[in-house]
């Protein structure tokens, strides 16, 4: 096992050396106006160097000046360090506005998370116990119509109907205009009136994949014959779908949800944004937008571990809830 | 199975055999597939809104009247500011020809006034006298004192009886002040002083230092004619103002208000002042006037700090935006005047254009390295896969906005964007695809009918291509059709965020872009939300064929 784990870490290390590597071949194609930007404010400085001067050495600064393996080569001796440098756009450490900005996007994430887990799994094994039943095809259209809405027309029609027609739930932003002046427990609950359409956009574009993948599971458990033996045993229903069908079912959905545990940490781009939730999704797009390379290098790179590690949180799961597979 | 033998016959009413081929009725593995993909409602349901879309994108795109970057234009009643009214509060000074005040007259001639003094002493010592001729109107005379007794004068009795202070005694002009002890001056008329304004009714009308002489002392005296220069003019005196006609004929107006337009090279003509003022005295709020060609134009003032400010409405051209759903545009127009049915119609093409070019583009990838991977195994195997290893960790999202917003930099035209778009997209996304056939592969290689291909000696590209890819083609059919839903959203979420396709070019999601701008979510849903309603519905079509499809191939699944 730990042989496995090693040797998978090891493939997932080669991995993300090639990533960063496109990552930062792509980056440096980005307009860097950002850099010009800076040298003509600084050369503006009475007494200041010269324009070019200036542009050089801030080029140097941040290792743009070398071809891109070279760069590369200087982003990664620093970034395994952890020095992602100091992001242009928020004129702070990338990792300090990381960590301020992380705990928004987890939070939202989890409940998210757990919701779906709450609604997708009972309603997918609902629907495959009784299969072409009205359920079933309810369950699954409405799975199918979670999948197929855009986040952003969902999100707005959510605005529309109950920021703007109904006005009951703020248009966007994560606290209240008035929100220095709340006690604690106010403060806590302004952020959870802000969190509502949020939470409720990602968990409808997200359950519809679970739910699905559960009806599926489901459906295949029910065929097999250890089901038919049970139930030729003469076990009641509910102890046939609870105890021999459900467990089995759990196996690959547990698998599933280990491997998007760390998916958590990712954020949502889309709906942070029309939100305006501070979290890392909002906050690397305005680095995106704006051309903040050491902000967007790291973001990159952060979301291509995450996908590694929830891959081999996945593969060793397997390995662990299901006895049956042995790991070489 | 009750069948009578007697009534099977074939055709020629002959009774069929046992091995008959039309009395055993057995369908293709394709025909399998279909029956039971036909019997799927929801796939049906599915089908039908795609072929509808496609009808909507591409036939009506070209029955539609409209282009996608055609912009309509309206006329649009606008109330436009069209002239000032200013009452005249300083005086305004018209001079004897040749005769030039001092220069401070005009400072030291309000503290005269004020102070009800008829003579104003200037900086250099020189007099002027002020002869009030009525309602703040003064005949002003360059004055210096004299010795002469005029007491007994017959024009000075005549100037005391009718309020004056000057007189003519033989061919000289006088004046006197009588403020404290009468004292005589010698005068030479220089100016008139006057809070009004002349306006003559034609253009080459040029008024004359006796006509404004004449004319304001006229008015003093309210009456109602005055000569000038051998002409006779009758005055219509009206509040503050007065009309001034020659032989019957309007010839200058005179009002206690300045008038400006706001507009350059209009002429505001005495009548329209007339107009205007006896609105104003009236307190009417508006008033009518026929323009240059006759039409009546309702004017409207208001009072701003004493200043009246006209405005007329006025219909001006303007681009028809976030035009309400009509007869003319059946779903309004957008913030640009374009028809949004027409950039529906072709927002479509470009998003199903995007998403089958995408799948094709993924498919055709993804089976070739998929199957080279899956077939050869090995060393190959593993480096293909480590390849889709790396793709698969690029985070496509915020690589797609780095790639749009490099392509805003570098000024990409809209369509290339769009070429752009579809290769981007391709080249990331066919990963899934490579994995699934070779994952195929892998198993259906070690199948005896490969064994049996290789025993026939057939070339390995086609043994790839021809024997092993059919049979993961229904996988591949029913990836693709759910993968052409998520590109179609991707490509959505990108137009929408402003980062995939661009104006002039609509697509799907670059319609719903509008809403960033929060008065058009408030007030304008009829811009984002057919859009919206499209795009879900396409990839819902999408998802259910790809549903019924995986039924329909899957027999395990009976149905």
């Amino acid at each position: 096992m730990w042989k496995f784990i090693v040797k998978r870490l090891m493939i997932s290390v080669v991995l993300l050396f090639f990533v960063s590597l496109i990552i930062y071949g792509i980056m440096r194609c980005m307009p860097t106006s950002y850099v010009e930007q800076q040298a003509m404010q600084l050369s503006q400085r009475p007494g200041s160097k010269s324009y070019s001067e200036w542009v050089d050495q801030l080029n140097a600064q941040y290792g743009l000046d070398s071809g891109i393996i070279g760069g590369y080569f200087k982003w990664a001796s620093k970034a395994i360090t952890l020095d992602f440098g100091d992001s242009w756009y928020f004129n702070q450490p990338v990792l300090a506005k990381f960590k301020s900005v992380i705990w928004y996007s987890f939070s939202l994430s989890l409940i998210v998370f757990i919701l779906e887990i709450l609604i997708a799994i009972p309603s997918g094994i609902a629907a495959a116990r009784k299969q072409y039943s009205l359920t079933d095809y309810s369950v699954t259209v409405i799975a199918l119509i979670g999948i197929s809405l855009p986040s952003f027309f969902f999100a707005t029609l959510l605005k529309y109907i109950f920021s703007i027609k109904m006005n009951v739930l703020p248009l966007y932003g994560i606290v209240g205009r008035n929100y220095g002046q709340l006690s604690s427990f106010g403060q806590i609950m302004d952020m959870a009136h802000h969190m509502v359409l949020p939470t409720i956009t990602l968990t409808v574009v997200s359950v519809g994949s679970l739910m699905r993948y559960t009806r599926a599971n489901m459906l295949e458990v029910l065929n097999s014959d250890y089901i038919r033996t049970a139930r030729a045993k003469g076990l009641s229903e509910n102890v046939v779908i609870n105890h021999h069908a459900f467990r089995n079912t759990l196996i690959p959905i547990v698998t599933l949800l280990g491997g998007s545990l760390p998916g958590l940490f990712g954020g949502a781009m889309v709906t942070e944004t029309l939100f305006q939730i501070p979290g890392i999704g909002y906050t690397s797009y305005q680095a995106v937008v704006q051309g903040d390379i050491p902000f967007v290098m790291f973001y990159m790179v952060f979301m291509a571990v995450l996908i590694l590690l929830g891959n081999l949180i996945a593969d060793i799961l397997y390995a662990v809830v299901d006895p049956r597979v042995r790991v070489n | 199975m009750s069948m009578d033998n007697k009534k099977v016959e074939n055709s020629e009413g002959q009774p069929k055999k046992l091995d008959d081929a039309s009395r055993i009725k057995t369908l293709s593995p394709g025909m399998m597939v279909a029956k039971r993909f036909f019997r799927n409602k929801l796939a049906i349901v599915g089908l039908s809104i795609i072929v509808a879309m496609f009808l909507f994108a591409f036939v009506g795109g070209a029955v539609c009247p409209y282009s996608e970057s055609e912009v309509f234009y309206t006329k649009e009643q606008m109330s436009k500011k069209y002239a000032g009214v200013t009452e005249i509060k300083e005086f305004q000074y018209q001079n004897v020809d040749g005769v030039k005040l001092p220069k401070d007259v005009a400072s030291k001639m309000i503290l005269a006034t004020t102070k009800k003094s008829n003579i104003v002493e200037t900086r250099d010592g020189s007099l002027v006298g002020l002869d009030n001729v009525g309602n703040d109107s003064y005949v002003m005379f360059l004055i210096t004192k004299t010795e002469k007794k005029l007491d007994t004068a017959a024009g000075y009795k005549d100037a005391v009886d009718n309020n004056r202070h000057s007189f003519t005694e033989g061919n000289k002009t006088y004046f006197f002040d009588d403020a404290d002890g009468v004292v005589f001056y010698d005068a030479t008329e220089a100016a008139i002083a006057t809070k009004v304004s002349f306006t003559a009714y034609s253009d080459d009308i040029k008024f004359t230092y006796d006509f404004y002489r004449s004319a304001i002392i006229a008015m003093g005296k309210n009456e109602s004619t005055f000569e000038s220069e051998g002409k006779n003019y009758s005055v219509t005196q009206d509040g503050s103002s007065a009309l001034i006609s020659l032989d019957g004929k309007e010839y200058a107006f005179i009002s206690a208000n300045n008038f400006n337009a706001i507009e350059n090279g209009v002429f505001l003509s005495p009548a329209y002042k007339m107009a205007a003022i006896e609105a104003i005295n009236a307190d009417a709020g508006k008033f009518t006037f026929a323009d240059e060609n006759g039409k009546d134009v309702e004017y409207t003032y208001e009072n701003k700090n004493g200043q009246y400010v006209i405005s007329s409405f006025k219909s001006t051209q303007v681009i028809d935006k976030y035009a309400k759903p009509s007869s003319k545009h059946w779903v309004g127009t957008d913030g640009n005047g374009m028809d949004l049915l027409a950039r529906l119609m072709f927002g479509g093409r470009i998003s199903l254009l995007i998403g089958f070019v995408v799948i094709f583009l993924e498919v055709f990838i993804g089976m070739v390295i998929g199957g080279i991977a899956g077939f050869f195994g090995g060393w190959v195997d593993n480096v293909l896969m480590r390849l889709v290893d790396i793709i698969y960790c690029i985070p496509s999202m915020p690589l797609y906005l780095i790639l749009g917003s490099v392509m805003d930099y570098y000024h990409a035209s809209s369509t290339f964007r769009i070429y752009m778009l579809c290769i981007i997209m391709g080249v990331i996304g066919w990963v899934g695809i490579a994995r699934i056939v070779r994952g195929q592969i892998l198993s259906l290689r070690e199948q005896e009918f490969m064994i049996a291909a290789e025993a026939t000696g057939i070339s390995i590209p086609r043994r790839i291509f021809r024997h092993l890819v059919p049979n993961v083609m229904p996988q591949l059919i029913v990836f693709a059709s759910m993968g052409l839903g998520e590109v179609i959203l991707a490509e959505a979420t990108l137009s929408f965020l402003g980062m995939g396709v661009k104006y002039p070019s609509a697509s799907w999601g670059s319609i719903i872009n509008a809403v960033n701008d929060s008065f058009v979510m408030t007030n304008y849903p009829f811009v984002w939300l057919p859009a919206g309603i499209f795009i879900l519905l396409t990839v819902l079509a999408f998802n259910f064929i790809g549903d019924g499809l995986r039924d329909a191939f899957d027999p395990k699944m009976k149905r």
